[in-house]
């Protein structure tokens, strides 16, 4: 496996930093070396050299304080002799102690020595005013000293070389070390260079190549671009991730647009649907002799199955009222089976009975929805036979028919009972014709659940006793007015709309010497 | 032996909270708050629940408690009338009664359940309290 480039990375700077310490250190030690080195040959060449000189001073003073003493002839001066020689002495002892000199201290000392001894002949000889041996002593005094002078000289030129010697080490030692540290430092910069040179091409290159196919994406929308994996290290997983990536948002791409073209086809069906809903909805008003009536669904934003109808006859009409549970197409199309088949069975008996009616409703529902669409969806249903002079039929489970007493002044709630439809086959033994009455003036309210379930903000139900308080402040108005309060009521009241709405307003019109029939019922069965 | 044992808990949903509970070999279920298009699909599942438990036998009675169910939508109430058309379907000897526990003070629950209650005369009561 490649290396990873994390790991060239820490190999770049390792290399660089240990090439740098190595070499910083390398030259600080050496650099320390050749100072201590000098300092020490330099000390010792400069101590040797200014012994060397003391040793002339004496080894001079001697010699003239011997001259001295032989002119004179006297040998008071020797006890200073004698100290020189114990001072030269004891500097030149110092001298062969000091490391490569032992051998010239001690070729000075037998000069020194000699020279004192033939001082010493000498000035014997010239005490003992023996003139010739003065004479001879002299000279080879002289000479001794001239030798010593040399070995002096010999010595001190010897510690003078030695030093111009260790001072030439030194200049080439530190350019040997700048040299080397040099060569050092562009090692490290040329290793480093390198190392750069291949991250380079290791990270720029296939980063640009990312870049580009990032930017052909988001410009063109081309999902299709492949993503070449050049290597297994870190951006090698990389481009894997990415090309994972690009791979996915192609598969969402496409499930985006089957989702568009889906919805497309569902806005499309609920379209249709909502039209159906309201395409056979009858008119807003009606004209019928002897009652005004008005209504209007308000459907929520998905289709709901409310239904109503009201189909004229010569002597009333007949008015349904009903909810199919859920939404949707289905709903749709339960309630459009709903209304043709009581258009229908209205139309051509309208003097049957209304439970007639809804059990033969019933059992069409029961059969389509059930065996042919294979759903379960039921439904509330009312429906009533309203004839002209306000007595009226219902039957079929639905909300409470409302009515305004327009005589007594009070709003009267009237149950429904029964059961739903397309629950079970046969309804017959539930549902029950029950009769009623309207008086001039008296105004019957049919809603659905959408109307009195409405919630406001703090889910409190609109309910059947404010919906009666709404009747009572507008009874007196037109159906039409009637029904857009209501409407605006539970508007003002709601907080969403949640379901369709219905609103059916009809109102008894006073007919000219209409009287109530003797025997017909009125309120909840009481004979008047 | 409780409901969680074999597999059934307690759900809540946003609106609607549903408890089940065993009773000597009555299931009870208790059914909580507004049961409306949040929470239909819970109560669907659930009841399929409900209804795997009963087919495997020995449940003489599922009690549902709606007292403190404010409101249900007719989606919900579809729910309820197709676990009870399944417990119709179920053989003779097999079939368990059914309960509903309601709040007379929800009028809503008073006129449903009539209505329910022709689906499956002899299986339903209704039993209302305040």
């Amino acid at each position: 496996m490649r290396t990873s480039i994390t790991a060239r990375l820490y190999w770049c700077f390792a290399v660089i930093l240990i090439s740098v310490a190595v070499v910083g250190v390398w030259e600080v030690l050496t650099s320390l070396r050749i100072a201590r080195r000098t300092r020490d040959s330099l000390l010792t060449s400069y101590k040797a050299a200014i012994a060397v000189d003391d040793l002339h001073r004496t080894a001079r003073s001697a010699q003239l304080t011997l001259s001295a003493a032989a002119r004179t002839a006297t040998g008071s001066d020797l006890p200073r002799v004698l100290e020189m020689e114990r001072q030269f002495s004891q500097t030149l002892e110092v001298l062969k102690r000091s490391a490569g000199r032992e051998e010239s201290a001690v070729a000075v000392e037998k000069k020194f020595r000699a020279t004192m001894d033939e001082g010493m002949a000498f000035v014997n000889a010239t005490v003992s005013e023996r003139w010739v041996e003065s004479g001879e002593r002299a000279r080879l005094f002289d000479r001794a000293a001239d030798e010593l002078e040399g070995a002096l000289g010999a010595f001190r030129y010897r510690e003078v070389t030695a030093m111009e010697a260790e001072l030439h080490r030194l200049n080439h030692d530190l350019e040997l070390a700048a040299w080397v540290f040099a060569s050092g430092l562009s090692l490290s910069l040329i290793v480093a260079i390198a190392f750069a040179l291949s991250l380079r091409r290791a990270l720029v290159e296939p980063l640009s190549e990312l870049t580009a196919i990032s930017k052909a994406i988001a410009e063109e929308g081309d999902l299709s671009t492949k993503v070449p994996v050049r290597s297994d290290d870190e951006l090698g997983q990389l481009a894997t991730a990415f090309g994972d990536m690009v791979r996915r948002l192609q598969e969402m791409s496409t499930e985006s647009q089957r989702l568009v073209a889906t919805r497309t086809r569902l806005e499309n069906e609920l379209d249709i649907a909502s039209r159906l809903q309201t395409a056979l909805l009858p008119r807003d008003s009606c004209k019928i002799r002897g009652v005004e009536i008005s209504a209007r669904m308000v459907p929520a934003t998905e289709v709901g199955g409310d239904y109503y109808d009201v189909l004229e006859l010569e002597d009333g009409c007949w008015l349904g009222v009903g909810d199919v549970s859920g939404h949707g197409l289905t709903a749709g199309l339960i309630m459009m089976m709903m209304q043709s088949v009581v258009a229908g069975l209205g139309r051509h008996a309208p003097n049957a009975a209304p439970r007639q009616l809804v059990n033969i409703l019933n059992k069409v529902i029961f059969d389509n929805v059930r065996s042919r669409l294979s759903k379960d969806e039921h439904a509330t249903f009312c429906l009533i036979r309203y004839r002209s002079d306000g007595s009226f039929t219902f039957a079929g489970a639905h909300e409470a028919i409302l009515i305004w007493r327009e005589r007594q002044g009070r709003c009267e709630v009237i149950e429904t009972p029964g059961t739903w439809l397309g629950g079970i086959e046969d309804i017959e033994p539930f549902v029950t014709d029950s009769d009623n009455r309207l008086e001039p003036g008296d105004v019957m309210l049919l809603y659905t659940d959408g109307l009195v379930e409405a919630m406001d903000r703090a889910g409190i139900q609109f309910g059947v006793e404010r919906l009666c308080k709404e009747l009572e402040k507008v009874h007196s108005a037109p159906a039409d007015a009637i029904r857009d309060h209501m409407i605006a009521a539970v508007g003002a009241f709601m907080n969403v709309q949640q379901d369709d709405i219905t609103v059916l307003v009809l109102r008894h019109v006073a007919e000219p010497a209409q009287r109530p029939v003797p025997g017909a019922l009125q309120g909840t069965g009481q004979v008047i | 032996m409780s409901m969680s044992d074999v597999g059934i808990a307690e759900v809540r949903g946003v609106a609607l909270t549903i408890t089940p509970a065993m009773e000597e070999g009555r299931v009870v279920v208790q059914l909580q708050g507004n049961a409306d298009m949040d929470g239909h699909t819970l109560l669907v599942d659930f009841l399929q629940k409900i209804h795997a438990h009963t087919k495997r036998g020995k449940t003489t009675e599922v009690v549902i408690d709606i007292r403190g169910l404010y409101f249900m939508n007719s989606s919900c109430l579809n729910a309820l009338i197709r676990w009870i058309n399944n417990v119709r379907s179920m053989p003779l000897d097999a079939r368990h009664r059914i309960t509903f526990l309601s709040n007379s003070k929800l009028p809503w629950q008073a006129k449903s359940l009539r209505s329910i209650k022709c689906f499956a005369d002899e299986l339903i009561v209704v039993q209302c309290a305040s």
